[in-house]
């Protein structure tokens, strides 16, 4: 229980006299476990997501590929003959790109037209367009706009090339004489992209050693912990699901757990040493965390624990980081840790910011508790809402908001005849019927019905007009971008649209055998998959932690207060990001999942420190001052460290790092602001005052 | 009234024509496939009338010639169909009347070789030229050059 204080001074005793063992044990473990797992970063964000999609999964059984698509917007000053040559060249240079498949522009366009010389000739002409000079070009897209829309604005000053590739493009080499825009997203990690995540966490970790400590044991301490921790828990992970793959969200859990954990032990053991001598600073950091830090393990591995047995690897590996890397944390922490920092100790061990605490002591001692009950009734309302249209639209939750974008898919067939151009005629329709912003539907419907209107016929498509269509298909080679082997692709550009609820329909769509071949909508259609799983499981591990606190601490209202702590933050983020008409994506769900995680220890450490305090008899305000000194310091520390850490990781191109960066800084702040301002008054509310030592007749 | 009555003929047999399917149409002309000018090797049969005068006539054969893949998928059957401004009867006639009458018709078609007309042919010729002339009015063949693509009925 929270009041028992373990005897740890045979287990510090040992630890210091074998100290040099234990680090070199450690060390070489860690080395020689890394060296023999040899653990496999994902490099790809899309293979990531990609290695279950059930879309995926059902493209590659046909053998269809799948290729990148991206949009390379140009703008120029105008158009002329110069300006034409040189986007003409830059189409040739796109085309020329390794890896590159296709790329569709103004530039890869034809004219369909019959030479109306004579009415005696049925021979329809495709000619390409960039054939004519700049000035009928542009007299002719502007007489003839709708093919060519997605490709050039009205006044000629912005040009999109669209280019389908095998892997993703990089520009860096290339020479664009315009100014210009490549809208696909960095999916795929460079060495860069790790040095800068690396590089961010170090210097955030030493700026914060020497900003609040004034020291770098700290920041040395940190980085230990958190690369043990980092190499036990994947080398565990190897031993548990036989997976050696990494992505870069697990390592971001990982680093998150590290240092939350760690900071509650260092810190202990700095300010003890204002007081103490380093030993007994030793063993007050490990008997006053032992307990609070050992149960984190079972809220988090039972709140978190249904997502192990979620049919997806994906999530139980996410799922799994978080556990293994709380325990091994942990016991890095107890073990490592003292041993290491036996070798030190502090010269200045006062926390100069600790002071604060006494102000939010001060204050939040007088709350109201009309305004308190007012804020619980509001969250517990906007929970209920969030959960209701949960359950009931689940798929209307999570919308993907895109300005422009392709989705291309492949549709099996045997023959093209009048009944298969129908079928997808009908398809074309109804996609438009049920989803906004479809600009453009492009199959082979629409180039045989330009072939065939060239000739301005008077009567109804028939078969005979569709094979003279499909003659002249094959005569300009305009067949390739429409029809392979066995299947027709269909191009979707989407303009101001949900990508999210057009892919969820194309999922649905059953009169057409559909088959995603974009790498996008295929991860976005698998992220959709896991988005709904790690929703649901975020919150049953509120209300695991919920029913775990209220056994550790024996109250249904610690139990409550454990359960609404960790909601608030998340219910105020999804109501922010609804406000502000931000996605409610997965990698929204993994910030949601690390703030879980660091939450749910911040609030077992302050009840611990609360109701600790109370029971030796310390007042309301005392045992709030103890607890913002004691685990307030740590819970902040740690917030900041991995707010700013987040922040910055924003800055990388890497696109799911961007996201877990933005939505992970603004959540922790909101953690941070809940654990500051609403917890420790919810604490106090919950306190009846009872269970002092006084007062029970209990004796320390 | 002679005008009266030859115009209103003429857009019967329009009317006529029209109304024709693709499969009545392959079955005016599958009686006279033997006396068109095979070109390439497809499984898809397509009936081709041109006049080789005709400009536009000139650039479909041109275009097949350049493209062996057209000749690959496709089976071309062409009848030659004088587009009377054009006057080209006597050349129809001497191409016909050649020993390799496709040759004789690359030559002139896309070679844009010169050859001095015959002015009188076999009977052979003439039915030829008659036979393909009849159907081509029943089919309705108004264009040059006029296609009708048979992939269902090879």
């Amino acid at each position: 229980m929270y009041y028992h204080t373990p005897d740890t001074s045979h287990f510090v005793t040992f630890i210091r006299r074998f100290r040099a063992w234990v680090i070199a044990i450690f060390i070489l473990l860690s080395v020689g476990v890394f060296a023999f797992i040899k653990p496999e970063l994902i490099s790809s964000d899309t293979f990531f997501w990609l290695s279950e999609s059930k879309q995926f999964q059902k493209t590659t059984q046909q053998e269809y590929s799948t290729s990148n698509i991206g949009r390379l917007s140009v703008k120029t000053a105008g158009f002329d003959e110069s300006t034409k040559k040189r986007l003409q060249s830059l189409q040739a240079e796109l085309e020329y790109q390794p890896g590159v498949e296709q790329v569709e522009s103004l530039f890869a366009s034809h004219i369909v037209y019959n030479d109306r010389t004579s009415d005696e000739s049925e021979i329809v002409k495709a000619l390409p367009i960039g054939h004519l000079s700049a000035e009928k070009m542009l007299t002719f897209v502007k007489n003839f706009p709708e093919p060519y829309e997605r490709f050039v604005n009205d006044d000629f000053t912005e040009f999109n090339f669209i280019i389908h590739s095998k892997n993703q493009l990089r520009f860096d080499h290339m020479n664009i004489p315009f100014e210009h825009h490549y809208s696909e997203p960095v999916v795929e990690a460079q060495l860069g992209h790790y040095l800068w995540y690396v590089g961010v966490i170090v210097l955030v970790i030493v700026l914060m050693s020497r900003i609040l400590f004034r020291n770098y044991i700290a920041a040395f301490g940190a980085i230990s912990v958190t690369l043990l921790t980092l190499i036990w828990t994947f080398s565990l992970m190897y031993l548990f699901t036989g997976s050696k793959q990494i992505h870069i969200a697990m390592s971001l859990m990982v680093v998150s757990i590290a240092i939350g954990h760690y900071l509650y032990f260092y810190y202990r053991w700095h300010v003890s040493q204002f007081k103490n001598d380093s030993i007994r600073a030793i063993e007050k950091s490990i008997n006053r965390n032992l307990h609070p830090a050992v149960w984190t393990l079972p809220v988090l591995i039972l709140s978190l624990g249904s997502l192990l047995f979620a049919d997806s690897k994906i999530v139980t590996m996410l799922s799994l980081s978080l556990m293994v890397s709380s325990a091994v944390a942990y016991i890095v922490s107890i073990v490592f840790l003292p041993a290491f920092l036996s070798y030190f100790s502090v010269s200045h061990p006062r926390v100069g910011f600790a002071r604060i605490c006494y102000w939010f002591a001060n204050h939040e001692i007088h709350y109201n508790p009309k305004l308190l009950k007012g804020f619980m009734v509001a969250s517990l309302i906007l929970l209920v809402t969030i959960v209701v249209r949960l359950a009931m639209t689940p798929d209307g939750f999570f919308d993907k908001h895109v300005t422009q974008n392709t989705i291309t898919l492949k549709v099996p067939f045997e023959d093209i005849d009048l009944d298969t151009l129908q079928k997808i005629e009908t398809f074309e329709s109804e996609l438009r019927i049920h989803n906004h912003g479809i600009e453009k539907v492009d199959s082979v419907v629409t180039i045989l019905k330009r072939l065939d209107m060239a000739n301005k016929p008077q009567t109804a498509f028939d078969e005979q007009r569709l094979l003279q269509a499909l003659f002249f298909l094959e005569l300009y080679d305009l067949k390739q971008s429409y029809i392979d082997k066995d299947a027709l692709n269909i191009s979707i550009t989407l303009h101001n649209a949900d990508q999210s609820a057009v892919i969820r329909w194309l999922e649905g769509y059953k009169a057409l055998p559909i088959y995603f071949t974009d790498v996008e909508s295929l991860s976005e259609s698998s992220k959709m998959d896991k988005t709904l799983i790690l929703a649901f499981s975020s919150l049953s591990a509120l209300l695991m932690i919920g029913v775990i606190m209220g056994i550790i601490f024996r109250s249904a209202k610690v139990g409550f207060v454990g359960f609404i702590a960790n909601a608030i933050p998340i219910v105020w983020f999804t109501v922010f990001m609804m406000v502000f008409n931000f996605e409610l994506s997965i990698e929204a769900l993994i910030a949601m999942t690390i703030s879980v995680g660091l939450t749910s220890d911040t609030i077992i450490h302050f009840g611990y420190k609360y109701f600790r305090s109370r029971y030796f008899g310390r007042t309301r305000k005392h045992a709030l001052e103890i607890m913002f000194f004691y685990s307030g310091v740590p819970a902040i520390t740690s917030a900041v460290v991995l707010m700013i850490v987040f922040a910055l990781l924003t800055l990388t191109e890497l696109q799911s790092l961007q996201l877990i960066g933005a939505y992970g800084a603004i959540l922790m702040l909101i953690s941070l602001l809940s654990d500051l301002f609403i917890l420790p008054v919810l604490l106090l509310a919950v306190d009846n005052g009872n269970k002092t030592n006084h007062e029970s007749g209990k004796h320390i | 009234m002679t005008v009266l009555l030859f115009l209103w003929c003429f857009i019967s047999m329009e009317a006529v024509a029209k109304e024709l399917s693709t499969k009545q149409k392959v079955a005016l002309l599958q009686p006279i496939e033997h006396y068109a000018m095979q070109y390439g090797e497809g499984d898809i049969k397509v009936y081709v009338f041109v006049d080789p005068k005709c400009p536009h006539s000139q650039d479909f054969i041109s275009m097949l010639f350049e493209s062996p893949k057209m000749r690959t998928i496709y089976r071309y059957y062409i009848f030659f169909y004088e587009l009377k401004r054009f006057n080209s009867h006597d050349l129809i006639g001497t191409i016909y009347a050649s020993p390799k009458p496709l040759q004789r018709l690359l030559e002139v078609m896309v070679g844009k070789k010169e050859i001095d007309p015959l002015r009188e042919f076999e009977p052979a010729v003439t039915e030829k030229i008659n036979a393909i002339e009849d159907v081509a009015e029943q089919v309705g063949v108004s264009k040059r050059p006029y296609l009708i693509i048979a992939k269902e009925w090879n």
